[in-house]
This record gives C-alpha cells, structure tokens and sequence, in this order.
C-alpha cells in the first residue's frame, strides 16, 4: 500500500459524493469518495490527510499521456526494481516520496524500465482512499 | 450505571503486569470487554462477580457499592445479584436441565422454570443430566439457569467460542433478545470481532494493561479510512509466491484471498487486519 | 457349625465395622475436604498425619498408640480422668483401632475426588447467591459421592481385616476382644483349621456383602438413570 501524505485544497459536492482535490507538495490529487462534509469530519480544506492506494492500482507510462482519460498523471522518476518471474515491482519518486507499481513482469520487460528513468504515473480518483491524520469520530 | 476501577497484578506469557482499570458501564446496555488472551478481561468479569479479589478497586452497581477496598467493603460472591456464564458452562452435574434452573432461584417458581425452558428450547431435554447435552444445549442451560436467578448484571465469559457457527448464530439471537426483553446489563468476554459487531453497543477493549472505553464497536477499527467497503478478518495463512504474498483470510465464516507485495511487512496466521475498498471498485452480482 | 454366627467374634466385629464405617463417614468427609482445599502449613500437617496409618507398619503404630493411651500415656490419662474412658484392652481400644487404620482410606478418597470436581461449579453456586453450607449439601456431597463410596469400601475393607492395631490395644482377649480377624489368627494358633476356615469364610462373605450393599447404592442411581433416559427416549419416539 502507498501512503503520500496530502492538504485538502479544494471540495466540491454533489450529493452525498464529494471530489476532493488535494496537495501532495506542487501536486494535485483527484480523488472521488462518498460522503460529505457534514458527515466526513476530515473533508474540510486545509486540513491533512493520507492519500492510500494499492500498488496494483498505478499505472506506469512513458511519455507526455496527454490521450489518456486520467485526471492523476505525474511526473515520477524509477528508483530500483524488484524482479519476479510474474511480477515487477517498480519503486518511484513522487514529489519526494517513495511509492511503488506492482504490473506484470511482461510488461515490464517490454517497457525495460531503467533505474534513473523518467516515467509518467497514472492514478485513477475512484481508487484513492482518503485517510484522516488526527483521530475524528466518523 | 457501573462503576468499576480496579488495579491487579496479572501473570500473562509475557510475564507479570498490573491491569489498571476505570471504566463504567451504563446501565441495560450489552457490553463486551474485548482483547488479546491474557489482557486481563476473564479476571475483570470475576472482580466484578466477586469471584477473584483485585488488589485495589472499587465496584459500584446501580447505586449499591459491591467493593470499597479503601472501606474495606466487599461484598460476598453469594450476595451480588449476578449471573455469570462460565467458559465451561459449569451446569451442576449431578442435577437435570430442570434441577439446574430450579435451583437457581430464590423462591421456587415452577411457572417461571417452565417460561424459561421454553424461550431456551430446552423443553424436551429438562429432565436430562447436563453430560447428556451438546455444547449448544448446555450453554443455553447455563444462561437460562443465570437468568433464573433474576440478576441485576449478567457475565458472560466467552460463551460461544466453543460452538460451531450455526448453534453461535441462533444464541446470538437469544442473547440479544435477552437483553432486550429482560433489560439486563450484559457483559460478554469475546475476542471475535465479528460477534461483537452484531450483539455489542459498546467495548471496552484490553491493550496489555489498561482497558479502554472506545465508544460504538466501529470505532476499535480504523474508521478514518474513506474505504466504504470495510471487513475485519483474520490471517489463516500467508504464502509467498513471486514477489507477492497471498494472504488467506476469514471475514465472518468466509474465507477470501488478498495479495499484498512482500515488501508490505509480515503477516502471521491469528493477525487481525482490516479490509477494505473502494466502493467503485468492487463488482457485485444479484444472487 | 453355625456357631461362629451368634459367638462374641461376629457380634463384636459387626459392631465395631459398622461404628467405625460410620465415624470415618463423619469424620473423612470434612478432613478430605479439608485438606483439599489450597495448600497451606496447617493442611499439609493433618495430610500427613491422616496419611500416617496408610503406610505406617501398623505394630510399631500400635505400640506408639499403646504408649500414648495407655493410662500413664498422655491421652490415656486424659482419657481415664475426663471420661473415666479406658481404651487399653477394652473394646474402644478395638474400634480405635478400626477406626484409625481405616481413616486414610475415605479421608484420601474425598480428597481426590474433591481435587478432581470441576471448581467452577462450586463458583457457579456462590455466583447463583448459594451460601457456602447449601453449596456444600447440594452441589459438593452429590458430585463427590464416587469418592465418598469407594473411600467407605476401602476403609471397611482395611478396618474388617485389622490385626496388629487391634491386638495391641487390644490385648485379643477371647469374649472380649477378640475380632473375627483376631479369632482367625487364635484359631491357626490353636491349630483347629476347620474353625479358621469357616471364620475366614464369614469374615469373607461379610466382605462381600459390604462391597455389593455400597455398591449397590452407586449402581441402582446409574440403572436408575439409563432407565430413565430410555423412558425419555421412548415418549419422544411415540410421539414423532
């Protein structure tokens, strides 16, 4: 699991479903949660948070991916590989934070990632959890 | 409305340690004390029977003072209107499902017996010796005789760990029927999360030394998690394979599958952990 | 022939097993528990000396008693004094006897089977409001009654054959101290082993009759309840 800690910049609600835009360093992450604030104590702006997500869930790309229908997308750079005969897990620096992909190990092969390369990150926002720093009664 | 605060040294796997306690329960609700064995819950409801001493503490029942050790009060095991549900149910042997009820209370009152027999279904079993029941009627045997003795407070020490999910499920039932109809403060020792879930108001729950009042039972989890798919389970079994783990686990009584990458720290068969997804990602079928 | 059966040996055998049976009933039976109880200094003391008589040569214990009893002994002169009670060569020093050797037997068997009562039972009762005397009436004595019985059997059966106690103290003297196990021996002294024989066959056949009569007490409850149950079985069978 990935933990990148984050400040709520922005809520925008519809309903009883809530896209909140938060700030890891100069990046904004889309996340989609249910819920609101009036019964989300922790969706508030400015207040801090954890953004969680499963290593199986990042999507690695090469390139700009201005075709791609995400709204996540940052710039991360390939840290070390972990090597296995099915799977690949690929350690990234994003915005000074360490996270990591689980993909296939074929596609990995066919992307030969490199230790040092540059690579785009794909993270849609209904697979982010929202985790509140401080205890609040939910 | 109980007060109870109590310190008392323990011996535990681990060595020994002084369980302090300071909790109180309001009154009618159905409570569990929740933790780890050897966390001190099973001493705490026996401090509160009367049936083992703490060291220091005080026990206030409804208004009427059942320990002062400060006083010097402390009530006889025989003169607090408890009942207490033993692990091993500890029917009298010697006595029929009938003899058992029967002499629990205080005045006898056949018509009484006679009602309990039948909310416990144990009817066609009353003149039976206690050797001759199942693990299922013998703990129903064991609350109806706790409940014929008419108690202010009723003490359940792991009642239905040893019995299998059908007989648990429908004693499940009983006990919240029992709470709601009698309206007797319950305390029940459990360990199973997904028991205190359906019976409990509240817990309290025992973290090596201290017992803690955490309010509604979602709360002993991490509910700050955004996740609305949220199960506790239990590891059963941790297999590497390739760079991943797969974890095999128990939610309820059903067992699911779960892979983590090996570098996500170790998981060991008995561990709680939590579950959880979002609710876009799960696909879901009408059955 | 039928003799043996109204003379002094039988009578006197009869009444001291059956007073004897009777006071290791009364007293085994609190000791047991007694001493079942945690361990403590005062428990392991009268553990030890019930347990004495068990494993004690039983000549060397009735000269030790014969010297304490005796009417210069410490409790012999009490004895005298108070009670104006001679147990030396009397009958009481027979029934001492019995009742002395015998003791260990039912003291060790409530004691074992006290330890081996679930506890929680006797917790149970205390949480149901019971007071320690109806816990003790109603749930101990009825769970402990195996122990209770085989501790009788064996207590007879140790008391029935006495000798060396009982000659002691007793002094064997023939009409009035003489026990059906004394007359056994004075009869192979005497070498007419047609009368041993027939007095060893009664002592055996009151033996015996004991050990079916106790347990008789113990069986009857169980066919009792196998009766019972099968009765339970059958109504239910009639009526599905």
């Amino acid at each position: 699991m990935n933990i990148l800690p984050a400040t709520i910049s922005q809520l925008s609600m519809n309903g009883n479903l809530t896209w909140v835009r938060a700030a890891v360093r100069d990046f904004i992450f889309q996340v989609i949660v249910i819920g609101n604030p009036e019964n989300k104590l922790y969706l508030k702006d400015g207040s801090s948070i954890e953004l969680l997500f499963n290593e199986a869930e990042v999507i690695l790309g090469k390139g700009s991916g201005e075709n791609i229908c995400i709204p996540n997308q940052f710039p991360c750079k390939v840290l070390s590989l972990a090597q296995g005969t099915m799977f690949t897990q690929v350690f990234l620096e994003l915005a000074g934070h360490t996270i990591s992909a689980l993909l296939p190990s074929d596609s990995g092969e066919s992307f030969s990632f490199q230790v040092g390369e540059s690579l785009q990150i794909y993270l849609r926002p209904n697979d982010i959890f929202l985790q509140a720093v401080e205890k609040v009664q939910s | 409305m109980i007060e109870f605060s109590a310190r008392k040294k323990l011996l535990s796997n681990s060595g020994e340690f002084t369980l302090s306690l300071d909790i109180s329960i309001p009154e009618g609700e159905l409570v569990a004390f929740f933790g780890a064995s050897g966390t001190g819950k099973t001493t705490s409801l026996r401090m509160i029977a009367g049936l083992t001493t703490p060291d220091c503490g005080y026990l206030q029942v409804n208004g009427n003072v059942w320990l002062d050790s400060a006083k010097k009060v402390q009530l006889p095991v025989n003169q607090r209107p408890v009942g207490f549900v033993f692990q091993n149910y500890a029917l009298f042997p010697n006595m029929t499902v009938r003899e058992n009820i029967l002499f629990a209370q205080k005045e006898k009152k056949e018509k009484e017996v006679q009602t309990l027999l039948e909310v416990f279904g144990l009817e066609v079993l009353q003149h039976r010796k206690p050797s001759l029941l199942s693990g299922g009627q013998q703990q129903r045997v064991a609350l109806a005789r706790a409940i014929a003795r008419k108690p202010q407070l009723l003490l359940l020490d792991e009642p239905l760990s040893a019995l299998d999910m059908e007989t648990r499920t429908s004693i499940q039932n009983e006990l919240r029927m029992i709470n709601r109809e009698w309206g007797i403060t319950t305390i029940l020792v459990s360990h199973d999360i997904s028991e205190i879930f359906r019976l409990c108001s509240r817990v309290y729950s025992f973290n090596g030394n201290t017992v803690e009042d955490k309010g509604a039972p979602a709360n002993l989890f991490n509910s700050r998690l955004s996740g609305k798919v949220q199960f506790v389970g239990e590891v059963l079994e941790c297999v590497q394979e390739d760079i991943v783990r797969i974890l095999t686990l128990v939610v309820g009584n059903t067992p699911v599958k779960v892979v983590v990458p090996a570098t996500e720290g170790d998981y060991a068969p008995g561990d709680k952990v939590l579950i959880a997804s979002k609710a876009f990602n799960p696909i879901i079928r009408k059955l | 022939m039928f003799d043996i059966l109204t003379g002094a040996p039988l009578q006197l055998t009869l009444k001291v097993s059956a007073i004897s049976v009777l006071l290791q009933f009364l007293v085994g039976i609190p000791m047991g528990l007694f001493i079942a109880g945690r361990s403590s200094p005062l428990r392991r003391i009268v553990d030890i000396l019930t347990t004495l008589p068990m494993i004690f040569p039983p000549m060397a214990l009735g000269f030790f008693l014969l010297l304490l009893l005796g009417k210069n002994g410490l409790f012999g002169a009490f004895l005298l004094q108070v009670f104006g009670l001679r147990m030396i060569f009397t009958f009481w020093g027979i029934l001492f006897a019995a009742f002395i050797v015998g003791l260990p037997f039912m003291v060790k068997s409530v004691q074992a089977a006290r330890r081996q009562m679930d506890e929680t039972i006797v917790e149970a009762a205390a949480t149901l409001g019971k007071s320690p005397m109806t816990i003790l009436l109603r749930v101990i004595l009825p769970n402990i009654r195996g122990g209770v019985i085989t501790g009788l059997l064996l207590a007879f059966g140790r008391s029935l054959g006495e000798v060396g106690i009982s000659l002691i103290l007793g002094g064997n003297i023939i009409g009035r101290t003489e026990t059906l196990s004394l007359a056994i021996y004075n009869a192979v002294f005497d070498g007419d082993f047609q009368l041993a024989a027939r007095l060893s066959i009664l002592l055996s056949l009151l033996a015996i009759a004991v050990i079916l009569l106790l347990n008789g007490t113990h069986y009857r409850s169980f066919f009792l309840n196998v009766i019972h149950q099968s009765r339970l079985h059958m109504k239910r069978f009639k009526k599905s």
